[in-house]
Parts: structure tokens; sequence; C-alpha cells
């Protein structure tokens, strides 16, 4: 199931916020548990099994984790969980590629598993697998209640992508059972703002640059592809932030507080700052289980680039099993690295660095979003730069307007002037957006949910 | 008062409306069947099938649904989209749609290719608005290359402007290309063509326009050609007329030609001549079939969308003449050429 969705919005949640808000708050995560199975299971029924599985290993692991006194069993039931999450996540998600990967180096013909991608897998997986890291370095209690630490896992705000939290941002309130009542409405508002950007933004964005997506290759041009390839970065944008941003209303109304995921990625003035602000939790978690352990920063610099190439490279494939993300992953590292040795210590004009930076990222978008890195060469080097039809002044002025509110929202200045409204002005606002997606809803087609894919 | 408190009253009015009203089976604005189904059954909620059509009858069902379809409009307006569901307005004042290039156009033609080579028959593709208006920027040559396709296309243009064999705001040619049409295949079966009567039906905005529904198109006159018949039989129906023209009184107007897209209907035209055809087509045939009308005694018409039968046995039947008159934007991307093949 999906939030931008009429069933969502009209049946499942207020089933779910009713049954919250009226039963003894001791059978919260219990209630909770059995929306969050039924809101996995509705998108994707068969693999209801791994999510219990998934909950079941790293519910034993922490308690073993937790009750061994040698260290050896300590590392060896950790060893455990980790091996078995990423087991799964590699099962999953990347054997296929793997698959593909040793036919072109062997010139092998060796059968490719066709295996479906379990819904939110790359995010519930770190999720547990940095749960059962923290009982190891006794940063957190192990759980031992079953349907709280299930309760955790599945939870249906956070569970497709993200934020990625960890046990340890929501432990104390697994347990403290808030008055639900009085954390409603803004919870609701951040909800409806994620509704917003996701269903008035990001799908429209979506369906302006659909035309071109749905021409054949030859009949596109550089140019096409560099406005498709605009919109995109602000889709994606709205799309994820939208998403975070839902989760985090919902949980602020189920009593939860996760952590923030986008931070106005746009306005960074160097792609280490970009993706301090873009995806928050995954830099984070990344940060504290990669970069850190491989010895971060406090090593010698030889090391320190090793250590972001590494980080970068797994970046790259924990957002898709294919080379081009994994080129994605290694485009920006490589930027990170120089910013790192010295670029970003130059004395150069903000605007300067500003600009470099949205020309670095979107040259990225146009990795991420090419379906293969010999699609994104026919597209961005081989086309002509204009098409045989000269569609690039429609496409371009198909969702203009779209694109410029998109650029606009993209920062924080309309959020800072919006503060200062007296708060009817506020909540009619979020009333209009919230009409305003569910006309969307009801009348759009276009419902697609990039994130979704890892 | 809050938007929280908002939703919830919206959310009582939806529940409310969903249990109390009877289902609304066709949208007038839109001019679409709703949903009305809820398939539940385990095998649906494994594949999709159920939560797809619990959201489909959730949005079309949903309360005052036409007046959120007309806020939509009017915000995806004012952010001055262009094109809406694949269909755009053209620089003459028309829609036209914007194609998606597929694989399926390739395996189409292939279809095509072979039932022409198997059974002898005559195929025309008629060129849709987004080819005669814009041609260049689709994968067409496979449609109208020297050895593909009889060039309607280009027998059109040598005709008339695009502009004038285009409804406003539809991808089928109107009353005054219809003809021309006939004029191409009629040379093809070395017929004489003979012009059937022409009643008006109704003003029209066309078929596209429900996608488009800021776009006000001037409207058009829909005329009818017709042809007195014996009978039409499809669905355990008899009709004694071509088209059902009640329904110009409507809001599909083009809907009741033919009385609609029927899988198998087999036409007694009431010549004497033992001249048998089998029509296999789409929407774009309607006009064209009471020019056959004329010639036939017996006309049986298939439309591949909605018939599951297999063709070869019909083939067997021995009808004089077989054609296959479709329009492009079926060839590029409807899935049910393959049917052609058994």
């Amino acid at each position: 199931m999906i939030f931008a969705s009429t069933t969502f919005l009209f049946l499942f949640l207020p089933s779910a916020i009713i049954a919250l808000l009226f039963t003894p708050p001791r059978f919260r995560s219990a209630i909770l548990l059995f929306f969050s199975l039924i809101f996995y299971a509705y998108g994707e029924i068969r693999y209801g099994l791994i999510m219990i599985f998934s909950i079941a290993l790293d519910y034993i692991c922490g308690i073993m984790i937790e009750s061994s006194k040698k260290e050896m069993n300590r590392k060896l039931w950790l060893l455990i969980s980790v091996v078995g999450n990423l087991g799964l996540l590699f099962w999953f998600k990347y054997s296929g590629y793997l698959a593909r990967l040793i036919n072109q180096a062997l010139d092998l013909s060796m059968p490719i598993p066709q295996i479906l991608l379990p819904l939110g897998i790359s995010f519930f997986t770190f999720q547990t697998m940095s749960y059962s890291i923290d009982v190891y370095r006794k940063e957190v209690k192990a759980e031992r209640n079953l349907v709280d630490f299930g309760a955790y896992v599945t939870m249906f705000p956070q569970l497709i992508a993200g934020p990625i939290v960890r046990y340890s941002d929501i432990a104390l309130e697994l347990k403290a059972k808030v008055n639900l009542w009085d954390r409603l409405d803004h919870g609701f508002n951040l909800f409806v703002l994620g509704l917003g950007s996701k269903v008035l933004l990001a799908n429209a964005l979506a369906a302006a640059i659909a035309p071109i997506e749905a021409l054949a290759l030859e009949n596109t041009s550089k140019l096409l592809w560099m406005i498709q390839t605009l919109y995109f970065g602000f889709q994606l944008y709205f799309d994820f932030a939208g998403y975070s941003l839902m989760a985090i209303g919902l949980g602020h109304m189920f009593g939860f507080t996760f952590p923030a995921n986008f931070n106005y990625p746009y306005i960074s003035s160097s792609v280490s700052e970009f993706f301090r602000r873009w995806h928050i939790t995954l830099g984070d978690w990344f940060k504290s289980y990669l970069y850190i352990p491989l010895g971060g920063s406090r090593v010698p610099l030889k090391k320190v680039i090793f250590n972001l190439l590494v980080v970068w490279f797994i970046t790259g494939l924990w957002h898709g099993a294919d080379t081009q993300f994994v080129v994605w992953g290694l485009w920006l590292g490589l930027w990170v690295i120089l910013e790192k040795i010295g670029l970003s210590k130059l004395n150069l004009p903000l605007w300067f660095k500003h600009t470099l930076t949205l020309v670095i990222i979107f040259i990225s978008w146009s990795i991420f979003n090419a379906p293969s890195l010999s699609e994104w060469s026919q597209r961005f080097i081989h086309l002509d730069w204009i098409s045989a039809a000269s569609l690039e002044g429609v496409m371009l002025r198909n969702g203009l307007g779209l694109l410029i509110i998109s650029m606009i929202l993209s920062g924080p200045w309309i959020k800072t002037w919006f503060e200062r409204f007296p708060s009817w002005t506020k909540q009619g606002f979020y009333t209009l957006i919230l009409l305003l997606s569910i006309a969307s809803l009801i009348h759009g087609s276009l419902n697609p949910f990039l994130y979704f894919r890892f | 008062m809050n938007t929280f408190k908002w939703y919830s009253v919206l959310v009582g009015v939806v529940i409310l409306h969903l249990l109390t009203q009877p289902f609304n089976v066709y949208s007038a604005l839109e001019r679409r069947l709703l949903s009305t189904d809820i398939e539940w059954s385990w095998e649906n909620a494994l594949d999709q099938t159920f939560q797809d059509s619990l959201e489909n009858t959730l949005n079309d069902q949903m309360v005052t649904r036409e007046w959120w379809i007309k806020v939509n409009t009017l915000k995806d307006t004012l952010l001055g989209r262009l094109i809406f569901d694949k269909v755009m307005p053209s620089e003459h004042g028309l829609v036209e749609v914007w194609f998606e290039d597929s694989d399926q156009l390739k395996r189409n033609i292939e279809f095509l290719k072979a039932f022409e080579a198997k059974v002898n028959a005559i195929v025309n593709v008629v060129p849709h608005s987004g080819s005669l208006l814009v041609p260049s920027y689709h994968d067409d040559s496979l449609l109208y290359d020297s050895e593909g396709y009889p060039s309607l296309r280009t027998w059109l243009m040598s005709q008339s402007s695009a502009s004038s064999l285009m409804y406003q705001g539809d991808h089928h040619l109107n009353h005054f290309a219809t003809p021309l049409m006939a004029e191409h295949l009629f040379n093809q079966l070395g017929l004489n063509l003979i012009q059937p009567t022409l009643s008006y039906c109704a003003d029209f905005s066309g078929t596209l326009q429900p996608y488009y529904l800021s776009f006000k198109p001037k409207l058009d006159s829909l005329w009818a050609y017709d042809t007195p018949i014996e009978s039409i039989q499809f669905n355990n129906q008899t009709h004694s007329s071509l088209h059902d023209l009640s329904a110009c009184e409507g809001n599909n107007a083009y809907g009741g030609l033919m009385h609609g897209n029927q899988g198998f209907s087999s036409i007694q035209t009431g010549l004497k001549n033992n001249q048998s055809l089998l029509l296999i087509k789409d929407s774009h045939a309607h006009q064209l079939i009471p020019f056959l009308a004329l010639h036939y005694q017996t006309i049986d018409v298939v439309d591949l969308r909605h018939y599951n039968g297999s063709i070869q046995a019909l083939v067997d039947q021995g009808y004089d003449d077989v054609v296959v008159f479709v329009g492009e934007g079926s060839v590029r991307d409807d899935r049910n050429f393959f049917k052609l093949s058994r």
C-alpha cells in the first residue's frame, strides 16, 4: 500500500487511527504491529514471511548478544544477524546482478535468478542490522518484548521508504505510550505537507516528463534528456522528501519522533553538504556503521580516500543492483574526495560553488535515472542536440510553471515566510493542500513512488 | 477548524456515501464506465487485482467525483500543463495523441503481415491525428514505408489538409475523410464506390476531449453514414439498423455508431449477391461499414479487443474478402493482434 492512495487515506489510515486512539495504551504496540503487517501484506502478501523472519532473527540475536558472557559468543550472534540481514538483501537484490556480471566476465550463460524485490527490504534490513550492532556496542538494551520489537521493525509509517529509524531513536517512545490525542493535529499537518509534495509536485513533475520517456530513443535529443533530468531531479526530491515527511507526520500521530531525512539539499554549496541534507538517515547509518569503523577521517589521507570510496561504492550499490548505480555512487564519491583534499578550501564565490554543486548533482541524476550506462551514453553523447521534430519547446513548457514552483519550494524561503502567518491561515493552507491532493489522486493515474524500488 | 478535523469529517462523509448510495455506473464528464466491482479473492489479492479494483472503485465512486475532477483540471491548467494522458492540443486547434513508441508496434506489424500473407487479406491502417499532424517524431516507417501498409496517410494528405480530415477533439477521421478512405479501400477490393445516405447525429466534442477537460475544442458536427440493412446480430441481440442513432441525443454520440464496439457482429444487408466479407476492425471502421453494406450480402465484423474465438475458424468459413481495417493507435499499443494467428 502507498500513502498517496485513496485506499490508504479513506480506509486504512482512519481505521489505524481509531484503533490506536480507542485501545488501552498497553496494547498499542500490538495494534501497530497488526496494522503494519496488513499494510505490508497488502502490497506484498508473498513476502510477509520474510518480514516475520527478519523480526525473529534480530529479536533472538539481540537477546543472545546481550546475554552472552563471552566476547566470542557476542561476536558470533552479531555475525549471524549481519550475515542474515545482508544475506536476505543480497539474495533478493543482488543475486541477479552478480549472475549477470559473472556471465559477462567469464562469457557464461548461467541462469539469471528472476526474483521480485520485496518492498522496502533495503530499509528494514539496515534498520534491524543497526539494532543488533547497537546491542553489541551496548548502546541500547535488547528488546525482550517481541511485540514491541515487531512493532519497531514493521512500523508502517516508515517501513517502505524510511527514514531509517534506529532502535535507540524510539526505544523509550515504544514504552512511554503518550497521549495521542495531543499529537494528531501537528502530525497530520506534517503528513499533509508530505502528501502535497508527493502528489501535487512529484507526481505532476513525473507526468510532465512522461511523454519524453514514451518516445523511442532515436526521436529524442540531448536537450530533451537534459530537460527530463531537470524535472526528474525535483521529482525525486519531492517524491522522497514527501514520503519521509508523511512518515514523520504519521509517526508523530502514533507517538514517535522519527529523525528528519531532508533539509533543503538543493541550497547546498558542496556535494558533501548536499548529502548531509539528502537522505540524512542513510548518510548517518553509513557514517556510524561503515565509515567510522573503517577509521573515518582520523587516518592518513590515502586511507581516508579509500574509506570514502568504499562508502560511496556501497551507497551506490544500496540504491540499485546495477552498474550505473555504482558509477553514480563513485561519481559523487569522487567529488566528495576532491572537496576533502582541498576543493572546498579554495576561495571560490558562493554562487560558483552552488552552481557547480547543482551541475554535479544533476549529472548524477542523469546517471541514476538512465535504464543502463549504455543508454545514458546514447542519451547524452550520441544523440543530436535538437530532436527531428523540435519537441524541446513544448516539453520545456509542459509544466514549466510547476518546475519554477518546485524550485522555489526546494529552498527554505517560503517556509520562513509561511511561519509568520496566523494559525488559521496555515490551517486553511494545509486543508487546501489536502483537498488538492485528494483531487489529484481521484483524477490522476500516474503515481510512481521512486524509492519503492530500493 | 483544523485540518485533521476537516479530514475526519471528509472521511465520515465518504464512508457514509459509499455505504448508503448506489454506485454510479457511468461518468458523463469523462464519458466512460466507472469501476463498481471490488474483486475479492485470495488469488486476486496475490496478484494485486483486488487492491487495484478497490482503489479504482474508491476513486470512481468518490462523493462529488466530478467536482474533484474539475478542481484537479483547474489546478493543472493554472500550472500550465499541456499534455494530459498523452493528449495535447496541436497547432491546428485539434487535439492529438502523443504516442508511446514501443516494441508492441513491431509485434503487431508482424502479426498483420503474417495474417495478410496467410489469408490474402487486405490490411489498411488508418492514420492517427498524431501522425497526420506531426508525422516526424514517431517511428512510423513500419506503418507507412514503401513495403508496409498502403499509405492511407499519403492518400489522405494528397486529398486535403490534415486539419479538415479530423474531428477537432478526436483521433477519428471525420465524415469528409471517410469517403476518401473508403475510396482507397474500394480500389483495392475492385469495387465501385457508392455513397450511402448521410444524416446529422450531434454536435460533438470528440472522444479525446474527456482526457483533456481544460481544452474546449470548437464543436464538430458528427454525421453518420448509414445504409438500410436487414439485420445486425451481436451478443444475442438483433437490430434492424447499423447504428443506434438514439445515442446522438446522449453524452456518448460516437458510441452509438455500430452500436459500440462488439466482439463479433453479423450483418445481413438484404442484398442477394452471395458476397461475403470478414472485417476485422476497431472503431475507425464504424463509418466505413455503411459503404461496404452496399456491396456485400453478409458482413461479419470482429473487434479483436473483445473477441476471443478463433480467427482461423472464421476464415475457414470461406469469405469472398477478408479486410483488416484498424486505427494506427491500436496498431501501436493494442495487445490483441496476436489473436490473428489463432
